[in-house]
């Protein structure tokens, strides 16, 4: 058996992860360097790479919103519930994570798109899900709803399930003590949920491009910038969504989400 | 007042029950048994987070098998205290006192002032639960338990997470609380020195059975079968044959001959006996002190020396292997080591006859 002395194992471990950063952070660090404020500035007036980062951003909200009213109460009846056909239901809240995002948004044409199952009804409504801001939605909350229903779910399990019961006694009905004592313990994870989902979101560009092209969200307009004008064209809608992004994990991680208790501190 | 009628309960094909048991109002009641005996699942089933797959649950008088736990009227406390991590000591103590009919802010801060001095944690009020020792935090869930006005209170080794020093004062404040506010209790542990020191009455669950309710005192002296007799330390379970002509000697395979109290009938016969029962001596000791034909006297050899606390548990090999609890000082007198001759003596009167099956 290899034997590592601590140090050495240590050292092994912070280059392994030195490596990974790197390998993160090297490409978005490469592309804002070399873009400039110059280019940032640049793509700030832009008129349609400002309507396209609006966009992009708030239809992933609504997106997370949507998936936060339909996904946590199927995440906390995954925590807590045994049922047969569970393991199935697990299995198809992630599918979209194994789905090829074209794919997925042919899938969805099928159902939402005018001729589809669903969108046929929708239609005479005025309801349509092609080339329109709700197919963007539908399109974003379909990839990316295994996201926050997974971290939901997780955090829900990490809650003791005693509590419920000792708020039982205590007067309160299934609900009050999931209001009450439940979710104030699991909000962090479902934040967390809520957060990779938006982020998950807001890079959508499969699903999105088969079932709204237009109007277009940013990477949709990074591609098309791309193919059309190339890579000094394509560089200011991409810098500006990496930043959003950048400055919106990192800022709500650090604000919301504590840092975790090492065991030491536990004990 | 807590009536327990054949109730079974099934969990992932463990099957527990029937288990009868009646505790009056301000009757403190535990149910013992070893881990995995199902002593919480009943808890469970009391308060309401389990379902019965038969028999009836009753609470103050009133049938409560159908109704949800918020409806049934009983506190709960766990061996962790499961205070509320979000909430202060005070928010804790304060969570079922709407539920308890306590109105407006000021009568509810005044209550749980109440509550806390009742508990000795009145100090604690503004504290957060992480910063409680262990038994700091059961005496909030104690104080939070009795803001909602159960009629029953049930508790989840309530005492396994606290040090000796707090157990001691936990264990009064318990009893006080049972008494002066009349309730039954229901108090799950494994503990049989906890349940000797708490309990008007015990009952023993192993393996999901009920083997005996009753007096501890009863159930530590007079054990109704073997599982019961070993699991409150009863630790010499002997099983022998009735002497053929002497109705009150009971012959063990190696040859050593004990009597009972009593006259038994022919045939096989299992003995117990308390090890703290057992006297010993390092030479035979005249018949004046082994209290004659009463003490059954034999000699054996020392060949297991154990310190337990302030007493030595000494296994001696008579041939009949037997185990005998006597206080360190003693065991140091007599000189004690390993291989060491001894004789040992029985009274009759220490002898429990087990029923046969």
């Amino acid at each position: 058996m290899i034997r590592f002395r601590p140090s050495l194992f240590w050292a092994l471990c912070a280059v392994a992860g030195a490596l990974l950063l790197a390998f993160v952070l090297l490409p978005a660090a490469s592309m804002i360097v070399g873009a400039g404020a110059g280019l940032l500035g640049e793509a700030l007036r832009q008129d349609d790479v400002r309507r396209s980062l609006w966009l992009t951003v708030s239809a992933a909200v609504i997106a997370t919103v949507i998936g936060f009213v339909v996904g946590v109460p199927l995440a906390y009846v995954l925590a807590r519930k045994e049922f047969p056909g569970k393991r199935l239901v697990e299995g198809v809240i992630d599918l979209p994570i194994v789905f090829p995002h074209t794919a997925a948004g042919v899938a969805l044409l099928t159902v939402w798109g005018r001729d589809g199952v669903v969108g046929r009804v929708l239609a005479p409504l005025g309801i349509t899900f092609t080339e329109t801001v709700a197919g963007i939605v539908l399109a974003m909350l379909f990839v990316s709803l295994p996201f926050l229903v997974d971290t939901a779910r997780e955090a829900f399990v990490m809650v003791d399930p005693r509590y419920e019961h000792v708020a039982r006694t205590l007067g309160s009905s299934p609900g009050g003590a999931f209001v009450r004592v439940t979710f104030p313990q699991a909000w962090r994870g479902v934040l967390a949920g809520a957060v990779l989902m938006w982020g998950r979101g807001i890079s959508e560009f499969g699903a999105v491009v088969i079932l709204a092209y237009n109007p277009k969200v940013i990477s949709v307009l990074t591609y098309e910038r791309f193919e059309g004008f190339g890579l000094r064209a394509a560089q200011p809608p991409a810098v500006l969504i990496v930043i959003v992004a950048f400055v919106v994990f990192v800022g709500l991680r650090t604000l919301l989400l504590p840092r975790r208790r090492s065991r030491k501190d536990a004990a | 007042m807590i009536g327990l009628t054949a109730i079974e309960i099934e969990a992932g094909g463990f099957r527990v029950g029937p288990v009868d048991l009646e505790l009056r109002d301000g009757e403190y009641g535990v149910l013992l048994g070893p881990s995995g005996a199902g002593k919480s699942l009943v808890l469970e089933a009391v308060a309401g987070v389990r379902r019965v797959v038969a028999g009836t649950i009753r609470v103050d008088g009133v049938d409560v098998t159908a109704l949800t736990p918020e409806k049934r009227h009983v506190g709960l406390v766990f061996q962790d205290g499961l205070l509320f991590p979000h909430l202060s000591v005070a928010g804790n103590v304060a969570y079922g006192l709407r539920r308890a009919g306590v109105a407006g802010r000021a009568a509810r801060a005044a209550e749980v002032e109440r509550l806390a001095d009742a508990v000795g944690a009145t100090a604690l009020l503004k504290r957060r639960p992480a910063t409680l020792s262990g038994g700091e935090r059961q005496r909030v869930a104690v104080a939070r338990a009795l803001a909602a006005r159960p009629r029953a209170l049930l508790l989840d080794e309530p005492l396994s997470a606290v040090d000796a020093e707090a157990r001691e004062g936990l264990q009064e404040l318990l009893r006080r609380v049972s008494r002066e506010q009349g309730l039954s209790v229901l108090h799950v542990t494994h503990d049989r020195a906890e349940a000797s020191a708490l309990a008007d009455t015990c009952a023993v669950l192993v393996g999901g059975r009920l083997l005996q309710t009753g007096p501890p005192r009863e159930i530590l002296m007079s054990p109704a079968d073997e599982a019961v007799a070993r699991f409150v330390g009863a630790r010499n379970v002997l099983h022998g044959v009735r002497d053929a002509s002497d109705a009150r000697l009971v012959r063990l395979p190696g040859g050593v001959a004990l009597r009972v109290a009593r006259t038994l009938t022919p045939g096989p016969a299992d003995l117990v006996v308390r090890p703290e029962d057992v006297r010993l001596w390092r030479a035979r000791p005249p018949a004046a002190a082994a209290g004659r034909d009463d003490v059954a006297v034999f000699p054996g050899t020392v060949v297991g020396l154990s310190l337990q606390g302030g007493f030595v548990l000494v296994r001696v090999e008579t041939p009949d292997a037997l185990d005998v609890l006597i206080p360190a000082r003693a065991a140091d007198a007599l000189g004690l080591t390993l291989g060491a001759a001894v004789d040992v003596g029985v009274p009759a009167a220490a002898v429990h006859v087990l029923p046969m099956a």
